[in-house]
């Protein structure tokens, strides 16, 4: 399966920047955007298949932004990144639309082989529902 | 015996009660800058431990070419910049601490404000509010207790920035006389809207740290603007 596009939603350019050479290194077709008011319109731009999203954005709550992508109607994958690691941070990343949720400092196979399970299984998803919407309604 | 421990053998059911929401208040205020400073310091080993892996990453090829030796060096220097930013941040932190375990020596009123501010500064980025001081050098060393002051000082901000948002300004002032030194918290907005049910904190306990400083707290009607008075003499 060739590997997914990774957009990174991060307003620590460095980090963002960084992180997103390294999956360029790794084989993916990564990109970074650092400003919030920038993501929904890179994602309908760029297409991606997973995106990386940092929850704490600056001028907006991530959490919002996370509804707001799976509200676009897009059914790529997210995977939420934070600093804090709280039972409840998880269970509301999960119930938003998350497919993961990872802590900072990340590890990078950890993130990989996070990137591979979530878009495989996304994958086999549109597979046997190709009618699916990104809410998960047929 | 700790500050902590005595306020709940002071008066009757009430007056503990209170005390209680005091200490509460408190250990909640302290918990919200530890977390930001948390937060801020994982956010830069973050950065740190990708410029470092991207540097492994780069050396794993082999042989380097001058873009891999140009992403190197731009890897090593943000490495830098952040070690330089943690070791801040841990200097600001270290002051705050130290403001705690010497509570009883006199407190410089704008060091202590100052502080406050430079541990906030990830809190208030986040809601694209920015912060102006204006110091007047006049204010010197008072006897009170920092962390009182810390906290009076973020309380009066929190309760500003439930109504500001992005590129709104909170302005922190300190001015002195003979016999005070007045501290000013103003919100400035471009569209200041009000705020039902005040502070973050209750307003009782509150108001018994502002009255244990010597100090009077009050509101301007109409204007988003709270000015702290310290009487020099406590």
């Amino acid at each position: 399966m060739p590997k997914p596009k990774v957009l990174i939603i991060d307003d620590e350019q460095e980090f963002a920047s960084t992180l997103s050479k390294r999956l360029v290194f790794r084989g993916f077709d990564s990109l970074a955007v650092f400003h919030a008011e920038h993501a929904l319109s890179s994602i309908a731009e760029e297409h991606p298949e997973v995106v990386l999203l940092d929850l704490g954005l600056e001028g907006v709550s991530g959490m919002d932004m996370l509804r707001a992508i799976r509200a676009s109607g897009t059914d790529c994958v997210v995977i939420v990144l934070t600093g804090v690691a709280d039972d409840h941070v998880f269970r509301e990343a999960g119930e938003a639309g998350a497919a993961d949720v990872l802590i900072k400092p990340i590890d990078i196979d950890l993130l990989v082989e996070c990137i591979n399970r979530a878009h495989s299984e996304n994958d086999r998803k549109r597979w046997h529902f190709p009618n699916r919407r990104a809410d998960g309604s047929q | 015996m700790t500050e902590n421990a005595g306020i709940f053998l002071t008066g009757g059911p009430m007056e503990a009660n209170n005390d209680r929401l005091l200490c509460a208040a408190k250990v909640s205020f302290v918990g919200m800058i530890l977390e930001s400073f948390s937060h801020e310091l994982k956010n830069h080993l973050s950065v740190i431990r990708e410029s470092n892996g991207l540097m492994h990453d780069i050396m794993g090829v082999g042989k380097m070419d001058k873009e891999h030796v140009g992403q190197c060096r731009e890897a090593m220097r943000s490495v830098d910049r952040q070690i330089d930013k943690s070791v801040s941040l841990i200097s600001f932190f270290d002051d705050f601490s130290r403001g705690m375990k010497f509570a009883g020596e006199p407190c410089g009123i704008n060091e202590a404000i100052d502080i406050l501010l430079l541990l906030l500064h990830r809190r208030m980025s986040q809601r694209k509010v920015t912060i102006e001081k204006s110091f007047s050098n006049k204010v010197r060393t008072i006897p009170c207790n920092p962390i009182d002051l810390q906290f009076v000082v973020f309380c009066c901000i929190e309760e500003f920035m439930r109504m500001l948002g992005q590129g709104d300004s909170i302005i922190v002032k300190t001015m002195s006389s003979e016999e005070e030194v007045t501290i000013t918290i103003m919100a400035k907005s471009h569209s200041t809207r009000p705020v039902e049910g005040g502070g973050i904190f209750p307003t009782l306990p509150l108001q018994r740290i502002v009255e244990d400083m010597g100090a009077t707290l009050s509101r301007h009607p109409g204007h988003p603007e709270i000015e702290l008075r310290i009487r020099r003499q406590t």
